[in-house]
Order: structure tokens, then C-alpha cells, then sequence
């Protein structure tokens, strides 16, 4: 079958899906990348084939305009469907028509959305899978009748949160046909609605949930969901970066390795990296271990000091180097967070927004590492958790636990015969095609 | 019928029309989501004047204090905008001729592209109502005032009593034990007394309330982004205004009579400039006129001592309905634009910016009131007069007022144990109006 995946131009939402890509390649599905061009050469450097469409959403420019005011709305905000008294009205508004308003329809602006259904129309896609927040993806797939779900690679908080929304607004307006329209305070229905508009074609939910998704969030970390679910295994890519395995890390450690990142993202964007990184590195002077600490030079400006027992790296494989920790410090980040939950390293998480707080909550709650957001971050409370991580024996058990589970889920090979069935149960009557591996679910 | 180009700064033809009705859903919609969206940004940082133009849970009078007790009697708002809230400052503002409507280096409509959107985006004209006259220059202003003067100005008002009588006792008459003060009877007499001004035919009638309902949002609609659909009722009914006002303009051309249309074109004005009035009286007379009503309903009921006092004393009507005007004025925010580089309470303004005057905030000055925050229908005139300091405001003053007075007058002694069935629901995104959307009562029938 073919198979359209398309996320937004950054990194950080598109690595997730290149696993799936290479599976669904290897079983011999034609698959293509579409995203704006910004993306090409991370798309192209994962050795999948690119699509380029619209132009680039200039997302660091609107961060530099409105970032603060925008991130400020949802710092240090819970997003736990579960915790009473969190997702209040004036908080989901605000989130629902800020996101709208300076994010969704910057990523998926009209031209963008045009060009990935002219795409559609003359590749006909018999699957899309989109990024949850590239609603382009499903807007292509209506068009074109193909099958569409969205592709997580993190907790799925967008639609508990949309739901929560949704009670709260109460239901929209009928038309004389009884077709129900979007609440008029809705700004993502609204905004799809149009979208969709243009095209002849009325707005459902399903614009915004995708028919089912595949998610290779471990089922702990799963909010509740009454939508059709594929769980898949996430396997790391940490992104266009050079995957080279270093001298250093071909003998053990001798001492307890502690890995200390901050992540790529707020390396590439204007994205504010808020780990306060040189009381990190103070924390951990003086302890009995081996601290691999990657930071770019500019990170490394910001250090008064580097203290004895760390080795600054500019970028080393994550996959490589856990399996040799102990522990890993990191901004919170979902691609580091999810690499060290695989291979079953405590962490301590600093996450300060969205998602994740609410990744690093949960592991704390489970007993496989500790949350310290970063404007919380002090020497001795970085130091005296670290400690307990390393000293402890139920961190290590917690994250191994969590580990298998994370392995109990389907690899993404396993997932491609499940897609084909789900396929061909959603696209429209007739759009079957030859190719691909035998399609033993789909007849 | 025909356009007239009635001064250099205003053009407000046809073809503008269509460009308008043209913009797609998804344009228009990403538009006012992004301005929405400005709003929210704005506001995040708890900056009292974008949280105004939010209207969302916050207290309006709440932020008022808030802008009227700023450091600087002027100051500049996180959304770009001069605000006062100084009673000072508030009067000197609305009587500068150099601070306007519009933009005096942008010809035709006031429309703004959020194209450098992620700074400084300009949030002065949310839509573009020049086809509505919202945004008209002040020379037009004051021909218009000039030319509407014997049917509109205060002078005149007296002259309108009884037909207002009438109309407010047919309407009375018309309620039950329980009625919505809005819908039965502030929206049914504001837009009854405009037809009647208008000498808009019975057969039209229904039509012409039809339009003020949508246009009820305008001024609204001006500073505070609309949902799209309103929005586009919006933009509809003034088109279907301008077309029912043109039908009557033109047969006024042929037969000039003594009402509001005959009246300007009887002073020489072209008929663009009748155009004007007309259309203006349903966008923005009808509202101000419920609106006063609403207020001063609200008010009076909230005060039962003043309730009885105007049983006592009905000449108090006029009283209660100045005292409104201060307390809860109709129109709380007027916004202006520098025509030039100029200097006000101390701050330098370039050209171009945006200067806006909240009438509520400033209209409880405690430096210029005593007690403020408290009504009292028995203050000396002229207190409320701030609110009336406006080109819209002015030019409809005195028929609300009017009508006011008398809706007062007409309730308090129909239902003299009128009290709240239930609590006041206001219109959401209406920092400018407060509008109204319910106001359930018990009279005494």
C-alpha cells in the first residue's frame, strides 16, 4: 500500500514516526514524507523520501514575537485529565486559542494544507498517518478517501484535554440538516471547520482524532481514551544527527555512570531551554562518578566550571550511551525521556511544560525516577536526588519494570500487518491497490 | 441611488463591499482567531486592558480600577494601545480633533493584515466597519451632527416625547407578570423608535429589526474579534441596511418629509451623507439606546431605595438615566487614532497609534466624584456626560436618552414592584457594549 506520513517542519515531532517508516518500507509499502521544506533534509538524512509542501512556517520567529506569553500560559501547569481542579475553563480556553491561533494554523497554514492534497490527490495515499498536531494529514486523507490515524510520540494530553474542552463549551450549534458545527469558542473546530469548508466538506471530530492512533507511549503513561488505540514500541532515533560510537564508550565505566543532557531541540530552535545547566553541573561535583554530559558550545558557555569527573560531549547516540548509565539528568524532553525509558535508566526529568510534567509526574509516581522542574532546581536538591537514584535499588527495578512494558508492546514491524488490516476496514470502498507484502489481513 | 465622495479621508464604495463578502471563511476566520488569539497573549501577563478586550470571567469594573490606578494617568498596553482611564485625560482625549476614528495616512477601509503578525500587530480596527460608517473622519462627524441637529439634537428632544410615550406604553402593554427586559422591551422600543425616526415602512419592519439584531456586535466588533459566523451576520446586515436606508434616502430625495433622512437632505447634505445618519442610527443608535435602558434598569433594581425614590419623584427619570451614563455607561470604550505625533498627560504618542479612553474606568475617577463607585440618581447633571463625548455617542445622545427616560419613567410606574427574576447575562467578547443577551424580570401585573 502507500503510505503518506506528514508531520510539521521540527525534528522533535518528526523523529518518532522514522522507525514505522523503515518497517513499513521493509515490508514493502511505498512510503513518502511530506512536511515543509525546513524538514527535506532531516527527512532525506533518515534516508526516507521527501515531499516538500508549502513553505516554512517560520515558528522560531513567532516564538521570538509571542513564545513567553504563550509558554507562560501553560508553565508548570498540570495537564492531568485525572487531577481535580487543573484543566479549568479559562485554562483550556486560553490554551485552545493561543495553540490555534500562533501554532496549528501556523503549521498547517492554508497553502501547506493545499499543496499536501494536491499531493494526495495525485499519489493517492491509501493511509495517511499524521503527527497530532499536523491536522493537515487528516484533511489530505478525507480528500483522497484514504485511511488516516495519528502517529504519538508522546502522551496523548491534546485530546483529554480537548475532551475536557469539549464538556466544558457544551455541545455547538445544528444546521437545518441536524450536521452538528463546532462550538463557536471551539478554535481548533472552528479553524478545521473552514479548513475543511474550503473543500466542500463538513467538520467531524475525526479531523482532529484521526480514525484511530498508534501510540508508542507506554501504556502506564496512556491518559484514559475511548479511541481505537495500536500501542507500538518506541525505538529510538534520535534524529539527523551523526550516530557514532566513540572510543571512550566501547569499554565499561568504572565508576556509576550518569548521563546529563539537555536535548537537541533547544540547540536548533528558538524553543527556550530553561535547565539552569551550570547548577547541574555543580550539583554533581564531588560524587564518586562519571558524569557524560553533551552540550554544544553554547551550552558550555553558560558553565562557570567544569568539574573533574564530567566529560563534555557535543553529541553521542543516546541508544548507545544508556545502556552504560546508571542514571540520566535531562530538560524533559519527550525523545530523551522515551530513550531512557526503553532502556530502563532512572530519571531525573526537568520538566517544566506540557507533556512534560505530566511524563515526568507519572515516573516519579511509578517509582522509576524523580521530577524536578527546572525553575525548582537548587545544588543540593539536584545532588540529593541524584544520590537517591544511584543509591536506591528500587529506581533501577521501577525503570526496568516499566522497560518491559515497554518491550511488551508490538515492535513496528509488528504493527505493519495491523495498519494494513485497519486500512483497508477505513479507506474508501475500492481504493485497494497491489504492493507491498502480502496483505493477508486486508482481503 | 447615488455615492457622493463627501471628504478626501473617507471612501467607502461598492466594489469594497464585494472584496469584503469575498474573503473566504478560512481567511477571515484565521484573521480574527489571530487577533483573538493577540488578546489572549496579551493577557497572559495580567495587563488590565488586554483581560478587557479578552472579556472573558474577569470583573469589567475590576479591570477598569486597574487602568484608571495605573502608574501613568496614560500608559501603553502590552496590546499596543494608549489607555486612560483619568477623567482628566479621558475628556481631553475625546475633545482633541488630532485623535480619530481612522487612520489619517490609510485611505478607505481601515483593514489591518496581521502580516508582521508576530509583532506589534495592529489591533485598533479588528474588521473594517467602514461600510457601517464606524470609522468615519471627524469632519464628516460634524456634518452629519450638523445636519441631523433638528431631529437629533438635544434641543429637539422634546419635541419626540409623546410619540416615545406611546410607543414605551403600547410596549408595557404588551407585557406579562414575567418578562426579558431586553427582549420585550429595550431592543423592541430602541429599534421601534429608530424605524420611526427613519420612516422605515411597516411592511420593513420586521427586515429592519432583523439588521439591528446583527448589529447589535458592531462596536464590538471593532476592537474585539467576533466568531466568524457572527462576524458574517455582521458584515450582512450592513449591507442589507445600507440597501433598505438607500431605498428610503432615494424616495426622500423625491419627497423630502420632516423625518431624520428628509431632515439632512433638506440641509443640502448628499445623499451619501443621509446614507450615514441612517445607517448609523440602527448600528449604532438601537444599541445604545437598549443598552442605556438595560444599564439603568439594572441599576435602579440593584437599588431599591432609589427605586422608591423615583416613584416618589418620576422627574427623577431624568436623573436616574444621567447617573447611568456615569456609573454603567453604554459605550466604556472609545478608541482613537493620533493623526499626528502629539504629546498627551505627559507621554509622547507617535502618529499612527492608538489612543483608547475607558469612559467606565474614568467615569469613577474618585478625583472628579465623590463616592464613586456608588449610584446615586440625585447627583448634580452633567456627571454622566463623559459618556456622551463621543462622535457615535453625541450624535445619538439625546435620543437615547430620551428613550431611556422614558423606559425608565414608563417601568417604575406599570411595575413598581418590577425586581430581578434571575441574574443579568451579558454577551460574550462585549468589552465595549456589555451587551446583553437576557434579563429576566418579575413586574406586577
Amino acid at each position: 500500500m502507500r503510505v503518506l506520513l506528514t508531520s510539521f517542519a521540527m525534528d522533535a515531532h518528526f523523529n518518532g514516526s522514522v522507525p514505522l517508516a523503515w518497517a513499513l518500507r521493509a515490508a514493502g509499502h511505498e512510503v513518502r514524507v511530506a512536511s515543509q521544506p525546513a524538514l527535506t533534509g532531516s527527512i532525506t538524512a533518515a534516508g526516507l523520501t521527501a515531499v516538500p509542501v508549502g513553505t516554512d512556517p517560520g515558528l522560531d520567529e513567532m516564538v521570538k514575537g509571542v513564545g513567553d506569553s504563550v509558554l507562560s500560559h501553560h508553565a508548570n501547569q498540570s495537564l492531568d485529565p485525572e487531577a481535580p481542579g487543573q484543566l479549568t475553563p479559562a485554562f483550556l480556553k486560553g490554551w485552545d486559542t493561543m495553540m490555534t491561533a500562533t501554532f496549528f494554523t501556523l503549521v498547517n497554514d492554508d497553502p501547506m494544507v493545499d499543496e499536501l492534497v494536491a499531493f494526495a490527490r495525485a499519489w493517492e495515499p491509501d493511509l495517511v498517518l499524521w503527527e497530532p498536531f499536523t491536522f493537515a494529514g487528516a484533511v489530505a486523507a478525507k480528500m483522497t478517501g484514504a485511511a488516516h490515524a495519528r502517529l504519538l510520540s508522546f502522551p496523548d494530553l491534546f485530546l483529554s484535554m480537548r475532551r475536557a474542552f469539549l464538556d466544558q463549551l457544551g455541545p455547538g450549534p445544528t444546521d437545518a440538516d441536524g450536521v452538528r458545527a463546532p462550538h463557536p469558542e471551539d478554535s481548533v473546530g472552528q479553524w478545521l471547520q473552514w479548513t475543511l469548508g474550503r473543500y466542500g466538506v463538513p467538520f467531524d471530530e475525526e479531523a482532529v482524532t484521526g480514525q484511530w492512533s498508534v501510540d508508542q507511549v507506554p501504556r502506564s503513561f496512556r491518559p484514559p481514551s475511548d479511541r481505537p488505540t495500536v500501542g507500538m514500541r518506541y525505538i529510538p532515533y534520535n534524529g539527523p544527527v551523526p550516530a557514532v560510537v566513540p572510543d571512550w564508550l566501547r569499554v565499561p565505566p568504572e565508576r556509576p555512570r550518569v548521563c546529563v543532557t539537555l536535548g537537541l531541540t533547544a540547540r536548533t530552535s528558538e524553543f527556550p531551554n530553561a535547565v539552569p545547566v551550570d547548577l547541574v553541573l555543580k550539583a554533581i561535583e564531588g560524587l564518586d562518578i562519571e558524569v557524560v554530559a553533551t552540550l554544544d558550545a553554547e551550552e558550555r558557555a553558560l558553565l562557570s566550571h567544569v568539574p573533574d569527573n564530567v566529560r563534555l560531549v557535543d553529541h553521542v547516540p543516546l541508544h548507545a550511551l544508556l545502556p552504560t548509565c546508571a542514571a540520566i539528568v535531562h530538560h524533559g524532553g519527550a525523545g530523551t525521556w522515551s530513550t531512557a525509558l526503553v532502556e530502563g535508566v532512572p530519571q531525573i526529568a526537568m520538566g517544566w511544560i506540557w507533556d512534560a510534567i505530566e511524563r515526568a509526574r507519572r515516573q516519579q509516581e511509578l517509582g522509576a525516577g524523580l521530577h524536578l522542574p527546572s525553575h525548582e532546581v537548587t545544588v543540593e536538591g539536584l545532588r540529593s536526588r541524584l544520590v537517591r537514584l544511584l543509591e536506591e535499588p528500587s529506581f533501577a527495578s521501577a525503570a526496568a519494570r516499566l522497560r518491559t512494558e515497554a518491550e511488551s508492546d508490538p515492535t513496528p514491524a509488528e504493527v505493519v500487518p495491523v495498519l494494513e488490516r485497519l486500512t483497508a476496514q477505513h479507506r474508501a470502498h475500492g481504493r485497494r491497490r497491489p504492493g507491498g507484502a502480502s496483505t493477508p489481513c486486508a482481503s | 441611488m447615488t455615492h457622493t465622495e463627501t471628504d478626501e479621508t473617507t471612501t467607502a464604495e461598492t466594489p469594497v463591499a464585494a472584496e469584503e463578502i469575498q474573503q473566504t471563511d478560512s481567511e477571515l476566520g484565521r484573521h480574527l482567531l489571530t487577533a483573538r488569539g493577540f488578546h489572549w497573549i496579551y493577557g497572559t501577563s495580567g495587563d488590565p486592558y488586554a483581560l478587557t478586550l479578552r472579556a472573558e470571567s474577569d470583573d469589567p469594573v475590576a479591570l477598569a480600577r486597574r487602568i484608571r490606578e495605573a502608574e501613568t494617568p496614560l500608559w501603553q498596553s502590552a496590546a499596543g494601545a494608549w489607555v486612560t482611564g483619568r477623567h482628566g485625560v479621558a475628556a481631553e482625549v475625546l475633545a482633541d480633533p488630532r485623535l480619530s476614528l481612522r487612520h489619517a495616512d490609510l485611505p478607505g477601509l481601515q483593514r489591518h493584515v496581521f502580516s508582521d503578525a508576530w509583532s506589534n500587530p495592529l489591533l485598533c480596527h479588528i474588521i473594517p466597519l467602514d461600510r457601517a460608517f464606524l470609522h468615519a473622519s471627524g469632519a464628516d462627524h460634524a456634518r452629519w451632527e450638523r445636519a441631523a441637529a433638528p431631529v437629533l439634537g438635544a434641543a429637539a428632544a422634546d419635541g419626540h416625547r409623546k410619540s416615545a410615550e406611546r410607543l414605551h406604553q403600547e410596549t408595557a402593554d404588551g407585557l406579562g407578570a414575567s418578562f426579558d427586559l431586553m427582549a420585550d422591551y429595550s431592543r423592541p422600543v430602541a429599534t421601534g423608535a429608530a424605524a420611526a425616526l427613519l420612516g422605515v415602512p411597516e411592511a420593513q419592519h420586521d427586515r429592519f429589526a432583523r439588521a439591528c439584531l446583527a448589529l447589535e456586535v458592531a462596536l464590538d466588533a471593532a476592537l474585539c474579534p467576533q466568531p466568524l459566523v457572527v462576524t458574517r451576520r455582521l458584515t450582512e446586515a450592513v449591507e442589507d441596511v445600507r440597501a433598505l436606508v438607500g431605498d428610503l434616502v432615494a424616495a426622500r430625495r423625491a419627497d423630502p418629509g420632516d423625518d431624520l433622512l428628509g431632515t439632512v437632505l433638506r440641509a443640502g447634505s448628499p445623499a451619501e451623507d443621509a446614507l450615514a445618519v441612517g445607517v448609523l442610527t440602527a448600528a449604532v443608535g438601537v444599541g445604545l439606546t437598549a443598552g442605556l435602558i438595560n444599564n439603568a434598569v439594572e441599576a435602579l433594581l440593584a437599588h431599591p431605595r432609589q427605586w422608591a425614590l423615583l416613584g416618589e419623584s418620576p422627574d427623577l427619570s431624568a436623573g436616574a438615566v444621567e447617573e447611568t451614563l456615569r456609573h454603567a455607561p453604554p459605550v466604556r470604550l472609545e478608541s482613537r487614532i493620533a493623526a499626528e505625533d502629539l504629546t498627551l498627560a505627559g507621554q509622547d504618542i507617535p502618529a499612527g497609534a492608538q489612543v483608547v479612553v475607558h469612559v467606565g474606568a474614568a467615569n469613577r475617577d474618585p478625583e472628579v466624584f465623590l463616592a464613586p463607585d456608588h449610584f446615586d440618581l440625585t447627583r448634580p447633571a452633567g456627571q454622566g456626560q463623559l459618556s456622551l463625548s463621543g462622535p457615535h455617542t453625541s450624535l445619538f445622545g439625546a435620543f437615547a436618552r430620551l428613550q431611556a427616560e422614558t423606559a425608565v419613567r414608563t417601568l417604575r410606574e406599570r411595575h413598581p414592584r418590577l425586581a430581578p427574576a434571575d441574574g443579568v447575562q451579558r454577551r460574550m467578547r462585549s468589552p465595549v457594549l456589555g451587551g446583553v443577551l437576557r434579563f429576566s424580570l418579575t413586574g406586577s401585573a
